[in-house]
């Protein structure tokens, strides 16, 4: 029998096959995704030690090496470099060798050589773009090297390939700015290198493990679960109609004398051959769009896998779970139909629905209990209660397909004629219909469901703190602690380093301006020596802050420092620079505030002047204008500096800003605009793709079995447009109940987002999200099918 | 005006070396109130000659003439609209709509002609009455024997009348063909008494004792016309060249 009806046969195959290529190229990615795990040997503590801008000097290098075996490794220095990209900023300068303990996995050439001698470099693709050279033309950068340098070479980083790297002979490192070892020490070691470096040991992480697979096998199982719920459903009701087809040959067989079971393995023998010769063509396709597709994912991702192949782990659970779904789908009609009375069978009569009224209450009990169990696992972060709970509310939801195509059935008398052969059609083959419709909810149910969380998370985005206005980016100088404050007292005293980087900074950000940011302090004040992360000294001072009344008492209260309002800093935040020539405080509120250091020195400042000053929390909300600054006789000093954009800071700038940066400032910048949009357009767009592609399937399935229908409706006169509004009709039931029910499992999980015990999410109903969807796809859905069903009658297909 | 005119009906499926003539210079007349039996061995053009006649495939050649229409002269549709007003058809099996109960059945060519359902409704149970199946209705085709439901095929068949007042044209294609003789009989007794209270009739069939039920019988062999015969009444075809 597996050799009859082959076009369903093929169509099923096809759908098997399809979704394992999906799924087998989405697990090979997850399961691959993880980066390679760089090789240190023996060692288990990366140190990073500081140079303070001065050449390598044997001493450090002596330390570092007596304190472990692995020894010297790289050494990173922001320069910049003159001429082509200056836009490009810093530059990772490396002497690391393919051969050292770090570049063998964390350096791989892809062309010419690496470089041995003085004045030959290799360069990372990115940086080669940047400087448009390639392997035997010449570069000059500043900062490293008097003269040009031959690049001998383009090597990249396999865990980032992003990086800005310029690799050099080993020792041709001039002005390292820090210097990284990968050392085996233990605390007694560690400790002595504390003593002996002191502020200028920047890390000493411990070399952690590689990370556990776990969370990707349960990515790829739920991945692989939920494809092939989809994909059972909507092969139950293609064997549905199989079965049907089959239905006198069943009759013809038993009449022989074959047995019930001997029926069913007919079927299930069937959707076996079916699912092993989709899941191996899904499999094999799967694994080549994986290898075809490797090198954009690792582009996109920035890394290249640790490893790409098919294992047998992710193979095997794939083929077996596919050929189950389709045996089980096979299983299922055969079930039914093999139960039916011979002369029913003969007769080609269709078994007898039976009741749903028990099955409607197990699965409302399953949806709702479900459902609670959610709620209660996110609430108390069960993860397994949670996890159980949408599985179990989401087969609730399923199960009461059968008991809406029964009641579309009931409807259906009372619609017009096209629409009632289109709903009764429906009801009478229930096994068909309800696999249909639950395919159908699960399409749909899923990417409702993120559209409504990522809507709910968006929502809760616009109670948090306003952002930094996205053409600005704040910097300021930290202490050795890593705190902001307390700012120098004098800027002038910075060593270069910290004005290159600057400069460096606004680089990266073309056509920038840098505006300092200064706060104010008493000149009178005496100054508090500090020592910064770079190992420069330099003097802080106690400076103005806002005395703002707070509590029940009214006790004032030290509040935020102050900043300068300056014309420029007025200016970068778009507002009126004349406020810069005003004498009094400028805030968001009137109070009765006071200005003052801790050290004694106050004025009282009665009537601020309210204007709209930045709601970024990275900023101070009370700011002093330059005209104050010189009534009150203050002084005023440099704490950190505004990159002033012309336009919004790009993804790339803000990525080459926090590259760049490394520990050298505290870097607040915007955060890019929410992603929750984009989320949901995409959550959106494979709602109405899978929903329509699976009612494309159903429907056309459900309208393949009405040939005869066809030829009696041509007999009795109906015009051509009949068939389409039939069609139409039993696209548009199909998705309107669909969308019903695909509505509480979307509920579902934006009740596992909104129930999480930080209360963060409230529960918001997105409505127009929510409505978008069932309304669209349904009107979609009839339209397509109106449009692309044939209203040729078998006798006109007949040449 | 006749009910029916074939004249010159050729009709050639396939191309090239699959050529093949179902039909070749077929030339009928049904008047008012005739019953026609088309009678013939398998593949000599018998359901051809039907789905000619009712509009439901084109000739290759020849013309087409239901009450006073010349099919190739109209648009799909308007043949569509002419078989609902003008012509029934009943097939040899699946004849209803599994989806509808047999009163809706009966009802769907008034309803597809914008007929109001209490309309459609009152006409279909005078129809259903008419070959004895009122109390059948509202089942489903599901739920009725064979019998029943060619008689429903019949009863929608003749429901409507033309919007001129003239009688229907009945297209039978072996209405008994999967009937006992108890059950055929009385699907030919309605079919009969159809005819003879006016309404035209080609029925199809290989049982020569129904075929004894029609005013004349036409013989078809390899899609032509060989013969014409006169019932004189049952079982008069019995023996023979024709059998």
């Amino acid at each position: 029998m597996t050799q009859r009806e082959w076009r369903q046969q093929v169509l099923v195959t096809s759908l098997i096959a399809s979704a394992l290529t999906l799924v087998t190229l989405s697990a090979l990615t997850i399961n691959n995704i993880s980066r390679a795990d760089p090789d240190y040997g023996s060692a288990n503590r990366l140190v990073k030690v500081a140079t303070n801008g001065q050449p390598l000097d044997a001493a450090t290098v002596a330390a570092l090496l007596s304190a472990g075996p692995a020894g010297l490794s790289s050494w990173r220095l922001p320069v910049v470099f003159l001429g082509q990209a200056s836009s490009e900023g810093l530059i990772e300068f490396s002497d690391l060798g393919l051969s050292s303990p770090l570049g063998a996995t964390n350096l791989r050439l892809i062309t010419g050589r690496m470089p041995t001698e003085p004045g030959e470099i290799a360069l990372t693709p990115r940086l080669r773009r940047t400087l448009s050279s390639k392997v035997g033309s010449e570069v000059t950068l500043t900062g490293e090297g008097e003269g040009p340098l031959t690049v001998v070479g383009i090597v990249e980083d396999p865990n980032d390939l992003s990086r800005r790297l310029a690799v050099v002979a080993p020792g041709q490192v001039r002005k390292p700015s820090f210097v990284i070892g990968a050392l085996r020490i233990d605390d007694t070691q560690l400790a002595s290198l504390k003593t002996k470096f002191g502020d200028r040991l920047l890390r000493s992480a411990p070399i952690e493990p590689g990370g556990s697979r776990v969370a990707s096998y349960f990515a790829i199982a739920l991945l692989a679960g939920v494809a092939m719920l989809e994909v059972g459903l909507l092969c139950s009701a293609g064997f549905a109609v199989l079965a049907r087809r089959r239905l006198r040959q069943f009759g013809m067989l038993s009449a022989l004398g074959a047995s019930e079971r001997g029926l069913r393995v007919t079927m299930t023998v069937t959707g076996v051959i079916v699912g092993a010769l989709g899941a191996t063509i899904g499999i094999a396709a799967g694994f080549l769009a994986s290898l075809a597709l490797r090198g954009r994912f690792e582009n996109w991702l920035g890394w290249r896998f640790a490893s790409w192949g098919l294992p047998l782990a992710v193979v095997a659970p794939l083929l077996v779970l596919a050929v189950g779904t389709s045996a089980l789908a096979a299983w299922w009609p055969a079930r039914s139909i093999s139960r039916l009375s011979i002369v029913n069978a003969l007769a080609a009569r269709r078994p007898v629905s039976q009741s749903a009224k028990r099955s409607a209450t197990v699965a409302m009990v399953a949806a709702v209990g479900g459902a609670a169990l959610l709620n209660w696992g996110v609430a108390t972060v069960t993860v397994l209660a949670a996890f159980i709970g949408l599985l179990v509310a989401l087969g609730g939801v399923l199960l009461l397909a059968p008991t809406l195509i029964r009641q579309i059935g009931k409807l259906s008398a009372h619609l017009p004629l096209s629409a009632r052969i289109a709903g009764r059609d429906l009801a009478r083959h229930q096994t068909r219909s309800a696999s249909a419709l639950a395919a159908i909810v699960l399409a749909l149910g899923i990417p409702l469901g993120i559209v409504l969380s990522s809507s709910s998370a968006e929502a809760q985005l616009r109670h948090e703190p306003p952002n930094l206005p996205a053409h600005l980016a704040l910097l300021f100088q930290r202490d050795a602690g890593g705190r902001n404050e307390p700012p120098p007292r004098s800027f002038d005293s910075e060593t270069e380093t910290v004005a290159v980087a600057l400069a460096q900074m606004q680089g990266l950000v073309p056509g920038s301006r840098v505006v300092p940011i200064q706060m104010a302090h008493d000149p009178t004040d005496a100054p508090v020596p500090i020592t910064y992360a770079t190992g420069v000294t330099a003097e802080s001072v106690s400076v103005v802050r806002i005395q703002v009344p707070m509590g029940d008492r009214n006790e004032p209260t030290w509040a935020d420092a102050v900043w300068v309002a300056t014309p420029e800093l007025l200016a970068a935040w778009k507002l009126d620079p004349a406020l810069a020539e005003r004498d009094e405080l400028l805030g968001p509120k009137r109070a009765d505030l006071r200005v003052g250091s801790p050290n004694g020195w106050s004025s009282e400042v009665t009537e601020p002047i309210e204007f709209g000053l930045p709601q970024h929390p990275g900023a101070a909300p009370y700011w002093i204008p330059e005209g104050a600054i010189a009534s009150r006789k203050l002084a005023t000093v440099t704490v950190g500096w505004a990159i002033v954009a012309r336009s919004s800071i790009t993804s790339s700038q803000r990525a080459a800003l926090r590259s760049a940066n490394a520990d050298m400032f505290s870097l607040d910048l915007p955060d890019p605009p929410g992603s929750e949009a984009s989320i949901r357009l995409v959550a959106s767009l494979i709602a109405y793709g899978a929903g329509l592609a699976v009612l494309a399937m159903t429907v056309g399935l459900i309208r393949s079995e009405a040939k005869d229908e066809k030829r009696i409706l041509a007999a009795v006169g109906a015009p051509a447009r009949t068939q389409r509004w039939i069609a139409g009709a039993t696209a548009g039931l199909l998705s309107v109940a669909g969308s019903i029910l695909a509505v509480p499992i979307g509920l579902c999980f934006l009740l596992a987002m909104t129930s999480n015990p930080s209360g963060k999410n409230p529960f918001t109903v997105p409505w127009r999200n929510l409505t978008v969807i069932p309304l669209g796809i349904p009107l979609i859905a009839i339209i397509g099918a109106c449009v692309l069903t044939s209203t040729r009658t078998a006798y006109e297909a007949r040449k | 005006m006749n009910a029916l005119e074939l004249v010159g009906l050729t009709k050639v499926h396939g191309t090239g070396v699959n050529t093949f003539r179902a039909l070749d210079n077929v030339s009928l007349t049904v008047g008012p109130g005739e019953l026609v039996a088309v009678m013939g061995p398998s593949g000599s053009g018998k359901t051809t000659l039907l789905t000619i006649a009712g509009g439901l495939e084109a000739p290759t050649e020849g013309q087409v003439i239901v009450r006073g229409h010349d099919l190739a002269s109209m648009t799909r549709d308007q043949r569509a609209a002419l078989r609902r007003s003008s012509v029934g058809y009943i097939f040899q099996e699946f004849n209803l709509l599994s989806a509808l109960t047999a009163v809706e059945n009966v009802a769907m060519p008034l309803e597809l002609d914008g007929c109001s359902s209490a309309t459609a409704r009152r006409l279909s149970m005078e129809s259903l009455a008419r070959v004895g199946l009122s109390d059948r209705a509202n089942h489903f085709p599901d739920d009725l024997s064979g019998g029943e439901r060619q008689r429903i095929a019949i009863a929608r068949a003749l429901v409507s009348r033309g919007q001129d007042g003239q009688h229907r044209l009945l297209l039978a294609d072996e209405p008994t063909g999967s009937l006992d003789t108890v059950n055929g009989d009385a699907v030919m007794e309605v079919l009969r008494s159809a005819c003879d209270e006016g309404a035209s009739g080609v029925m199809v069939t290989h049982d020569a004792r129904l075929a004894s039920w029609s005013d004349r019988i036409v013989f078809l062999r390899d899609g032509v016309v060989v013969d014409e015969a006169v019932p004189d009444g049952p079982e008069s075809l019995l023996v023979g060249d024709h059998q």
